[in-house]
Protein backbone atom coordinates (compact mmCIF):
# COMPACT_ATOMS: atom_id res chain seq x y z
CA UNK A 1 0.00 0.00 0.00
CA UNK A 2 1.48 3.44 -0.69
CA UNK A 3 1.17 5.85 1.35
CA UNK A 4 2.12 9.62 1.73
CA UNK A 5 3.51 10.98 5.22
CA UNK A 6 1.42 13.85 6.53
CA UNK A 7 4.64 15.44 8.34
CA UNK A 8 7.68 15.43 5.09
CA UNK A 9 4.98 14.73 2.41
CA UNK A 10 7.35 11.78 1.27
CA UNK A 11 5.80 8.55 -0.76
CA UNK A 12 6.43 5.09 0.82
CA UNK A 13 5.34 1.61 0.57
CA UNK A 14 4.24 -0.04 3.64
CA UNK A 15 3.26 -4.31 3.93
CA UNK A 16 -0.20 -3.52 4.89
CA UNK A 17 -2.92 -5.60 3.71
CA UNK A 18 -5.98 -4.04 2.41
CA UNK A 19 -8.96 -3.49 2.66
CA UNK A 20 -8.32 -2.31 5.88
CA UNK A 21 -9.90 -3.89 8.62
CA UNK A 22 -8.42 -2.04 11.58
CA UNK A 23 -6.16 0.60 12.14
CA UNK A 24 -2.87 -0.02 11.92
CA UNK A 25 0.18 1.97 12.81
CA UNK A 26 2.68 2.52 10.21
CA UNK A 27 6.21 4.97 10.91
CA UNK A 28 7.36 7.34 8.06
CA UNK A 29 10.69 5.75 6.79
CA UNK A 30 12.10 9.20 5.94
CA UNK A 31 11.32 11.34 9.18
CA UNK A 32 10.01 8.34 11.70
CA UNK A 33 6.36 10.50 11.83
CA UNK A 34 3.93 8.18 13.80
CA UNK A 35 0.45 7.96 11.58
CA UNK A 36 -2.50 5.66 12.51
CA UNK A 37 -4.74 4.29 9.53
CA UNK A 38 -8.29 3.46 10.01
CA UNK A 39 -10.52 1.48 7.98
CA UNK A 40 -12.81 3.12 5.76
CA UNK A 41 -16.54 3.98 7.40
CA UNK A 42 -18.66 1.39 5.32
CA UNK A 43 -20.88 3.82 3.91
CA UNK A 44 -17.57 4.67 1.69
CA UNK A 45 -17.24 1.81 0.44
CA UNK A 46 -20.91 2.12 -1.12
CA UNK A 47 -20.54 5.84 -2.05
CA UNK A 48 -20.99 4.31 -5.94
CA UNK A 49 -24.56 3.55 -4.88
CA UNK A 50 -25.82 6.78 -4.26
CA UNK A 51 -26.90 10.05 -6.58
CA UNK A 52 -24.90 13.25 -6.99
CA UNK A 53 -25.07 16.48 -8.19
CA UNK A 54 -24.07 17.77 -10.95
CA UNK A 55 -23.65 21.58 -10.43
CA UNK A 56 -21.78 22.37 -14.22
CA UNK A 57 -23.53 24.83 -15.55
CA UNK A 58 -26.36 25.72 -13.38
CA UNK A 59 -27.06 29.56 -13.26
CA UNK A 60 -28.00 30.69 -11.17
CA UNK A 61 -26.58 28.22 -8.62
CA UNK A 62 -29.25 25.79 -7.31
CA UNK A 63 -28.27 24.65 -3.95
CA UNK A 64 -28.33 21.01 -2.93
CA UNK A 65 -31.08 19.66 -0.46
CA UNK A 66 -31.24 15.92 0.94
CA UNK A 67 -34.90 15.54 2.46
CA UNK A 68 -35.06 11.94 4.55
CA UNK A 69 -38.67 10.99 5.61
CA UNK A 70 -41.51 8.40 4.74
CA UNK A 71 -42.87 8.65 1.22
CA UNK A 72 -45.76 10.73 2.05
CA UNK A 73 -47.81 13.94 1.17
CA UNK A 74 -45.48 15.95 3.71
CA UNK A 75 -42.46 15.08 2.25
CA UNK A 76 -43.82 15.78 -1.47
CA UNK A 77 -44.87 19.35 0.17
CA UNK A 78 -41.11 19.59 1.78
CA UNK A 79 -39.74 18.76 -2.09
CA UNK A 80 -41.76 20.78 -4.18
CA UNK A 81 -41.34 24.38 -1.92
CA UNK A 82 -37.50 23.86 -1.96
CA UNK A 83 -37.30 23.58 -5.90
CA UNK A 84 -39.64 26.73 -5.73
CA UNK A 85 -36.85 28.50 -3.20
CA UNK A 86 -33.49 27.14 -5.45
CA UNK A 87 -32.75 23.81 -4.48
CA UNK A 88 -32.55 20.72 -6.16
CA UNK A 89 -33.73 18.12 -3.98
CA UNK A 90 -32.91 14.25 -3.75
CA UNK A 91 -35.04 12.30 -1.57
CA UNK A 92 -34.06 9.79 1.56
CA UNK A 93 -36.18 6.95 3.47
CA UNK A 94 -33.20 6.02 5.70
CA UNK A 95 -30.40 7.75 7.65
CA UNK A 96 -27.47 5.92 6.00
CA UNK A 97 -27.78 7.57 2.78
CA UNK A 98 -28.47 11.14 3.37
CA UNK A 99 -25.73 10.97 5.37
CA UNK A 100 -23.34 9.47 2.84
CA UNK A 101 -25.27 12.06 0.16
CA UNK A 102 -25.06 14.82 2.47
CA UNK A 103 -21.07 14.73 2.98
CA UNK A 104 -20.16 13.68 -1.03
CA UNK A 105 -22.30 16.77 -2.24
CA UNK A 106 -21.43 19.42 0.33
CA UNK A 107 -25.40 19.61 0.63
CA UNK A 108 -26.59 23.05 1.79
CA UNK A 109 -29.62 21.95 3.41
CA UNK A 110 -30.52 18.38 4.98
CA UNK A 111 -34.12 17.98 5.96
CA UNK A 112 -34.51 14.92 8.44
CA UNK A 113 -37.33 13.30 10.59
CA UNK A 114 -35.90 12.72 13.68
CA UNK A 115 -36.85 8.95 13.65
CA UNK A 116 -34.95 7.02 10.55
CA UNK A 117 -34.56 3.63 9.96
CA UNK A 118 -31.44 2.17 11.06
CA UNK A 119 -29.35 5.58 11.36
CA UNK A 120 -31.56 8.35 13.46
CA UNK A 121 -32.70 11.20 12.30
CA UNK A 122 -30.84 12.64 15.45
CA UNK A 123 -27.81 10.98 14.69
CA UNK A 124 -27.60 12.12 11.02
CA UNK A 125 -27.50 15.98 12.26
CA UNK A 126 -24.99 15.14 14.88
CA UNK A 127 -22.72 13.88 12.21
CA UNK A 128 -22.84 16.65 9.79
CA UNK A 129 -22.45 18.65 12.54
CA UNK A 130 -19.85 17.00 13.61
CA UNK A 131 -18.20 17.66 10.30
CA UNK A 132 -16.05 20.67 9.92
CA UNK A 133 -15.81 20.21 6.11
CA UNK A 134 -19.90 20.93 6.61
CA UNK A 135 -20.10 23.61 8.20
CA UNK A 136 -21.94 25.38 5.69
CA UNK A 137 -25.10 22.87 5.58
CA UNK A 138 -28.33 23.54 7.81
CA UNK A 139 -30.01 21.13 9.08
CA UNK A 140 -33.70 20.90 9.72
CA UNK A 141 -35.42 18.20 12.04
CA UNK A 142 -38.37 16.92 11.43
CA UNK A 143 -40.74 16.15 14.45
CA UNK A 144 -41.63 12.62 14.68
CA UNK A 145 -45.36 13.35 15.39
CA UNK A 146 -47.41 15.94 14.98
CA UNK A 147 -49.57 16.60 18.03
CA UNK A 148 -51.12 19.77 17.52
CA UNK A 149 -54.75 18.16 18.94
CA UNK A 150 -53.19 17.27 22.13
CA UNK A 151 -50.10 19.07 23.26
CA UNK A 152 -47.28 21.15 21.68
CA UNK A 153 -44.33 21.92 23.06
CA UNK A 154 -40.92 22.63 21.86
CA UNK A 155 -37.85 20.54 21.83
CA UNK A 156 -35.42 21.44 24.14
CA UNK A 157 -32.56 19.76 22.42
CA UNK A 158 -32.25 19.57 18.76
CA UNK A 159 -29.12 17.99 18.72
CA UNK A 160 -27.00 20.59 16.60
CA UNK A 161 -29.89 20.91 13.89
CA UNK A 162 -30.64 24.72 13.18
CA UNK A 163 -34.00 24.76 13.18
CA UNK A 164 -37.33 22.11 13.92
CA UNK A 165 -40.48 21.76 11.61
CA UNK A 166 -43.52 19.21 12.43
CA UNK A 167 -45.93 18.13 9.86
CA UNK A 168 -48.83 20.36 9.05
CA UNK A 169 -46.15 23.80 8.90
CA UNK A 170 -47.81 26.15 6.54
CA UNK A 171 -45.99 27.06 3.51
CA UNK A 172 -45.17 30.65 4.42
CA UNK A 173 -43.34 29.74 8.11
CA UNK A 174 -41.34 27.15 6.49
CA UNK A 175 -40.55 29.86 3.65
CA UNK A 176 -39.61 32.37 6.47
CA UNK A 177 -37.20 29.17 8.18
CA UNK A 178 -35.65 28.38 4.57
CA UNK A 179 -34.82 32.39 3.95
CA UNK A 180 -33.32 33.07 7.42
CA UNK A 181 -30.97 30.01 7.15
CA UNK A 182 -30.07 31.42 3.66
CA UNK A 183 -30.89 35.00 3.60
CA UNK A 184 -29.09 35.15 0.66
CA UNK A 185 -32.36 33.53 -1.34
CA UNK A 186 -33.39 37.31 -1.08
CA UNK A 187 -36.86 38.33 -1.81
CA UNK A 188 -40.06 38.76 -0.03
CA UNK A 189 -41.44 36.05 1.48
CA UNK A 190 -44.08 34.38 -0.30
CA UNK A 191 -47.54 33.94 1.22
CA UNK A 192 -49.73 31.45 0.20
CA UNK A 193 -51.82 32.92 -2.91
CA UNK A 194 -55.33 34.80 -2.35
CA UNK A 195 -58.44 33.85 -3.90
CA UNK A 196 -58.70 37.05 -4.85
CA UNK A 197 -55.42 36.90 -7.19
CA UNK A 198 -57.06 34.35 -8.85
CA UNK A 199 -60.49 35.59 -9.69
CA UNK A 200 -58.86 38.37 -11.07
CA UNK A 201 -56.56 36.45 -13.45
CA UNK A 202 -59.76 34.66 -14.65
CA UNK A 203 -61.58 37.80 -14.97
CA UNK A 204 -58.60 39.21 -16.72
CA UNK A 205 -58.54 35.78 -18.89
CA UNK A 206 -62.00 36.34 -19.73
CA UNK A 207 -61.40 39.91 -20.77
CA UNK A 208 -58.57 39.11 -23.25
CA UNK A 209 -60.85 36.42 -24.60
CA UNK A 210 -63.69 38.73 -25.13
CA UNK A 211 -61.66 41.40 -27.01
CA UNK A 212 -60.48 38.61 -28.68
CA UNK A 213 -63.55 37.35 -30.00
CA UNK A 214 -65.17 40.70 -30.70
CA UNK A 215 -62.35 41.83 -33.09
CA UNK A 216 -62.20 38.34 -34.44
CA UNK A 217 -66.11 37.20 -34.94
CA UNK A 218 -65.66 35.65 -38.36
CA UNK A 219 -62.52 33.72 -37.26
CA UNK A 220 -64.15 32.59 -34.23
CA UNK A 221 -67.48 31.27 -35.48
CA UNK A 222 -65.61 29.36 -37.98
CA UNK A 223 -62.74 28.26 -36.20
CA UNK A 224 -65.42 26.90 -33.55
CA UNK A 225 -67.56 25.08 -36.62
CA UNK A 226 -64.31 23.53 -38.12
CA UNK A 227 -62.23 23.08 -35.04
CA UNK A 228 -59.96 25.34 -36.04
CA UNK A 229 -60.27 27.72 -33.49
CA UNK A 230 -56.38 27.39 -31.56
CA UNK A 231 -54.63 27.47 -34.94
CA UNK A 232 -56.46 30.17 -36.64
CA UNK A 233 -56.69 32.45 -33.95
CA UNK A 234 -52.96 31.37 -32.87
CA UNK A 235 -51.86 35.09 -32.55
CA UNK A 236 -54.64 36.74 -31.16
CA UNK A 237 -54.40 34.33 -28.48
CA UNK A 238 -49.94 34.78 -28.63
CA UNK A 239 -50.90 38.50 -28.02
CA UNK A 240 -53.07 37.77 -25.81
CA UNK A 241 -51.49 35.34 -23.49
CA UNK A 242 -48.16 37.88 -23.10
CA UNK A 243 -50.28 40.24 -21.81
CA UNK A 244 -51.90 37.89 -19.61
CA UNK A 245 -48.59 36.64 -18.61
CA UNK A 246 -47.42 40.59 -18.24
CA UNK A 247 -50.42 41.41 -16.19
CA UNK A 248 -50.87 38.03 -13.63
CA UNK A 249 -48.52 37.66 -10.99
CA UNK A 250 -45.82 34.34 -11.75
CA UNK A 251 -47.35 32.69 -8.26
CA UNK A 252 -50.50 32.36 -9.62
CA UNK A 253 -49.58 30.98 -13.41
CA UNK A 254 -47.88 28.63 -11.65
CA UNK A 255 -50.24 27.13 -9.83
CA UNK A 256 -52.55 26.74 -12.76
CA UNK A 257 -53.77 27.05 -16.21
CA UNK A 258 -56.18 29.57 -16.20
CA UNK A 259 -55.50 31.23 -19.31
CA UNK A 260 -55.38 27.73 -20.96
CA UNK A 261 -58.80 26.95 -19.46
CA UNK A 262 -60.69 30.35 -19.77
CA UNK A 263 -60.06 29.84 -23.89
CA UNK A 264 -61.26 25.72 -23.46
CA UNK A 265 -64.01 26.49 -21.78
CA UNK A 266 -65.27 29.09 -24.19
CA UNK A 267 -64.16 26.77 -27.11
CA UNK A 268 -66.48 23.89 -25.43
CA UNK A 269 -69.19 26.42 -24.51
CA UNK A 270 -69.43 27.22 -28.27
CA UNK A 271 -69.15 23.93 -28.98
CA UNK A 272 -72.20 22.72 -27.25
CA UNK A 273 -74.34 26.14 -28.87
CA UNK A 274 -73.27 24.83 -31.99
CA UNK A 275 -74.59 21.34 -31.24
CA UNK A 276 -77.76 22.59 -29.78
CA UNK A 277 -78.46 24.72 -33.15
CA UNK A 278 -77.86 21.77 -35.09
CA UNK A 279 -80.42 19.66 -33.40
CA UNK A 280 -82.85 22.41 -33.76
CA UNK B 1 -55.70 70.75 -18.88
CA UNK B 2 -57.60 73.56 -20.83
CA UNK B 3 -55.27 75.43 -23.15
CA UNK B 4 -56.02 79.32 -23.42
CA UNK B 5 -54.22 81.33 -25.77
CA UNK B 6 -55.07 85.02 -25.05
CA UNK B 7 -53.65 86.47 -28.21
CA UNK B 8 -55.65 84.51 -30.16
CA UNK B 9 -58.58 84.74 -27.93
CA UNK B 10 -58.81 80.81 -28.19
CA UNK B 11 -59.60 78.38 -25.93
CA UNK B 12 -58.88 74.87 -26.98
CA UNK B 13 -60.29 71.84 -24.67
CA UNK B 14 -59.11 68.31 -24.61
CA UNK B 15 -62.31 65.57 -24.44
CA UNK B 16 -61.28 61.63 -24.26
CA UNK B 17 -63.73 58.90 -25.78
CA UNK B 18 -62.70 55.85 -23.34
CA UNK B 19 -64.61 52.58 -23.46
CA UNK B 20 -63.60 49.21 -24.26
CA UNK B 21 -62.99 47.68 -27.63
CA UNK B 22 -65.41 48.00 -30.28
CA UNK B 23 -67.81 49.94 -28.14
CA UNK B 24 -68.12 52.60 -30.82
CA UNK B 25 -65.61 55.60 -30.15
CA UNK B 26 -64.50 55.69 -33.13
CA UNK B 27 -67.70 55.35 -34.94
CA UNK B 28 -68.64 58.46 -32.66
CA UNK B 29 -65.93 60.50 -33.77
CA UNK B 30 -66.31 59.56 -37.60
CA UNK B 31 -70.46 60.70 -37.09
CA UNK B 32 -69.31 63.75 -35.65
CA UNK B 33 -66.61 64.63 -38.12
CA UNK B 34 -69.30 63.65 -41.31
CA UNK B 35 -71.67 65.61 -40.14
CA UNK B 36 -70.08 68.51 -39.13
CA UNK B 37 -69.49 71.96 -41.33
CA UNK B 38 -66.04 71.97 -42.60
CA UNK B 39 -64.93 75.06 -41.60
CA UNK B 40 -65.80 74.27 -38.09
CA UNK B 41 -63.33 70.75 -38.17
CA UNK B 42 -60.12 69.96 -38.75
CA UNK B 43 -58.27 66.62 -39.72
CA UNK B 44 -59.65 63.29 -38.59
CA UNK B 45 -56.65 61.54 -37.71
CA UNK B 46 -57.44 57.90 -37.05
CA UNK B 47 -55.08 55.19 -36.67
CA UNK B 48 -56.89 52.04 -37.04
CA UNK B 49 -56.57 48.57 -38.54
CA UNK B 50 -58.01 46.53 -40.73
CA UNK B 51 -59.91 45.11 -38.03
CA UNK B 52 -60.94 48.35 -36.89
CA UNK B 53 -58.67 48.03 -33.68
CA UNK B 54 -57.83 51.57 -32.82
CA UNK B 55 -53.63 51.46 -32.12
CA UNK B 56 -53.41 54.47 -30.60
CA UNK B 57 -56.03 57.45 -30.89
CA UNK B 58 -58.16 59.45 -32.97
CA UNK B 59 -58.31 63.11 -33.59
CA UNK B 60 -60.27 65.24 -34.14
CA UNK B 61 -60.39 69.00 -33.77
CA UNK B 62 -63.26 70.88 -33.43
CA UNK B 63 -64.78 74.27 -33.16
CA UNK B 64 -67.78 74.82 -30.69
CA UNK B 65 -68.62 78.69 -31.09
CA UNK B 66 -67.38 81.71 -29.02
CA UNK B 67 -67.51 81.87 -25.15
CA UNK B 68 -67.28 85.31 -23.23
CA UNK B 69 -65.45 86.21 -26.75
CA UNK B 70 -63.02 83.08 -27.01
CA UNK B 71 -63.22 80.76 -29.76
CA UNK B 72 -63.49 77.30 -27.93
CA UNK B 73 -61.36 74.43 -30.01
CA UNK B 74 -62.54 70.97 -29.08
CA UNK B 75 -59.60 68.26 -29.48
CA UNK B 76 -61.93 65.17 -29.37
CA UNK B 77 -59.40 61.94 -29.06
CA UNK B 78 -60.70 58.19 -28.57
CA UNK B 79 -58.33 55.70 -26.80
CA UNK B 80 -57.49 52.24 -27.94
CA UNK B 81 -60.05 50.34 -26.08
CA UNK B 82 -58.35 46.69 -26.09
CA UNK B 83 -57.09 45.71 -22.58
CA UNK B 84 -53.68 45.54 -23.98
CA UNK B 85 -53.00 49.22 -24.80
CA UNK B 86 -52.78 50.69 -20.97
CA UNK B 87 -49.93 52.40 -21.43
CA UNK B 88 -51.37 54.09 -24.52
CA UNK B 89 -54.33 55.13 -22.66
CA UNK B 90 -52.49 56.38 -20.03
CA UNK B 91 -51.07 58.85 -22.02
CA UNK B 92 -53.89 60.25 -23.98
CA UNK B 93 -55.68 61.31 -20.59
CA UNK B 94 -52.78 63.62 -19.83
CA UNK B 95 -54.81 66.89 -19.44
CA UNK B 96 -57.56 66.01 -20.30
CA UNK B 97 -60.34 68.36 -19.85
CA UNK B 98 -63.87 66.28 -19.96
CA UNK B 99 -64.61 61.99 -20.51
CA UNK B 100 -66.96 60.36 -22.06
CA UNK B 101 -67.57 57.01 -21.28
CA UNK B 102 -68.95 54.79 -24.43
CA UNK B 103 -70.57 51.52 -22.98
CA UNK B 104 -70.98 48.98 -25.04
CA UNK B 105 -75.11 47.45 -24.47
CA UNK B 106 -74.69 44.23 -25.26
CA UNK B 107 -74.66 41.16 -22.55
CA UNK B 108 -71.01 39.67 -22.95
CA UNK B 109 -69.28 43.39 -23.03
CA UNK B 110 -70.75 43.92 -19.75
CA UNK B 111 -67.50 42.70 -17.92
CA UNK B 112 -65.58 44.20 -20.24
CA UNK B 113 -67.46 47.62 -19.73
CA UNK B 114 -67.41 47.53 -16.05
CA UNK B 115 -63.21 46.27 -15.71
CA UNK B 116 -62.63 49.52 -18.94
CA UNK B 117 -64.27 51.84 -16.40
CA UNK B 118 -62.29 50.62 -13.61
CA UNK B 119 -59.31 51.46 -15.64
CA UNK B 120 -60.64 55.17 -16.68
CA UNK B 121 -60.63 55.82 -13.26
CA UNK B 122 -57.09 54.11 -12.01
CA UNK B 123 -55.51 55.86 -14.96
CA UNK B 124 -57.07 59.39 -14.41
CA UNK B 125 -55.73 58.82 -10.86
CA UNK B 126 -52.22 57.96 -11.92
CA UNK B 127 -52.64 61.38 -13.53
CA UNK B 128 -54.01 63.24 -10.62
CA UNK B 129 -57.38 63.11 -11.89
CA UNK B 130 -60.41 62.43 -9.73
CA UNK B 131 -63.65 60.78 -11.84
CA UNK B 132 -66.01 62.45 -9.54
CA UNK B 133 -64.94 65.80 -10.44
CA UNK B 134 -63.69 65.70 -13.69
CA UNK B 135 -66.29 66.44 -16.50
CA UNK B 136 -67.89 63.46 -17.49
CA UNK B 137 -70.49 61.74 -19.67
CA UNK B 138 -71.78 57.65 -20.12
CA UNK B 139 -73.42 56.93 -23.23
CA UNK B 140 -74.90 53.22 -23.73
CA UNK B 141 -74.06 52.62 -27.17
CA UNK B 142 -75.13 50.21 -29.67
CA UNK B 143 -78.94 50.35 -28.13
CA UNK B 144 -80.35 48.98 -31.95
CA UNK B 145 -78.91 45.63 -31.09
CA UNK B 146 -81.04 42.33 -29.61
CA UNK B 147 -78.39 41.71 -26.91
CA UNK B 148 -78.43 45.07 -25.56
CA UNK B 149 -78.96 44.63 -22.09
CA UNK B 150 -81.47 47.54 -20.67
CA UNK B 151 -80.40 50.75 -19.94
CA UNK B 152 -82.02 50.68 -16.55
CA UNK B 153 -79.58 47.38 -15.76
CA UNK B 154 -76.59 49.32 -17.51
CA UNK B 155 -77.06 52.44 -15.58
CA UNK B 156 -77.40 50.64 -12.23
CA UNK B 157 -74.35 48.94 -13.32
CA UNK B 158 -72.26 51.46 -14.50
CA UNK B 159 -73.55 55.01 -13.71
CA UNK B 160 -72.07 55.89 -10.46
CA UNK B 161 -72.17 59.73 -9.97
CA UNK B 162 -75.62 60.57 -11.57
CA UNK B 163 -73.52 61.44 -14.46
CA UNK B 164 -75.62 62.55 -18.00
CA UNK B 165 -75.92 59.35 -19.41
CA UNK B 166 -77.43 59.17 -22.93
CA UNK B 167 -78.63 56.11 -25.13
CA UNK B 168 -76.82 55.91 -28.76
CA UNK B 169 -76.22 53.92 -32.11
CA UNK B 170 -73.73 55.63 -32.95
CA UNK B 171 -73.68 54.26 -36.65
CA UNK B 172 -77.23 56.19 -37.70
CA UNK B 173 -75.89 59.20 -35.05
CA UNK B 174 -78.22 58.78 -32.26
CA UNK B 175 -77.30 60.23 -29.29
CA UNK B 176 -74.04 60.94 -30.47
CA UNK B 177 -74.26 64.92 -30.92
CA UNK B 178 -76.27 64.99 -27.27
CA UNK B 179 -73.39 63.35 -25.83
CA UNK B 180 -70.98 65.39 -26.91
CA UNK B 181 -72.80 68.64 -26.50
CA UNK B 182 -72.92 67.48 -22.39
CA UNK B 183 -69.19 66.96 -22.27
CA UNK B 184 -68.89 70.17 -23.57
CA UNK B 185 -71.00 71.60 -21.57
CA UNK B 186 -69.31 69.96 -18.87
CA UNK B 187 -65.94 71.32 -19.48
CA UNK B 188 -67.25 74.89 -20.30
CA UNK B 189 -68.96 75.25 -17.00
CA UNK B 190 -65.96 74.14 -15.13
CA UNK B 191 -63.97 76.67 -17.29
CA UNK B 192 -66.58 79.27 -15.99
CA UNK B 193 -66.14 78.21 -12.19
CA UNK B 194 -62.01 78.61 -13.05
Amino acid sequence: MEITCKNCFSRFRAAVQTPLVAPVRVLCPSCGHQMVLKPPQRHEQHAVQFPTVDRRGSIPRRRTAAVADEPRPFRNFLGEHLKRLGFDVTFFETGEPIAHFVRSNRAELAIVNVYLKGKLGVEVTEEIKADPLLKETRVILIGALFRANRFRANPTNLYGADEYIEEQIPELEFSQIIRKLFPEIGGTVEGPVEPVEFDEARRLARLILSDIVIYNAAKVERGIRDGTFFDILRDEIDEGRQYFESRVSIRVRRDSEIFAETLEQFVQMKREELERLKRA
Amino acid sequence: MTFINYAAREINCKIVYYGPGLCGKTTNLQWIYDKTNPQAKGKLISLATETDRTLFFDFLPLDLGTVRGFKTRFHLYTVPGQVFYDASRKLILKGVDGVVFVADSQEPRMEANSESLLNLEKNLKEQGYDLRSVPYVLQFNKRDLPTAVSAEDMYRQLNFKGEPTYEAVAMNGTGVFDTLKAVAKLVLTELKKK
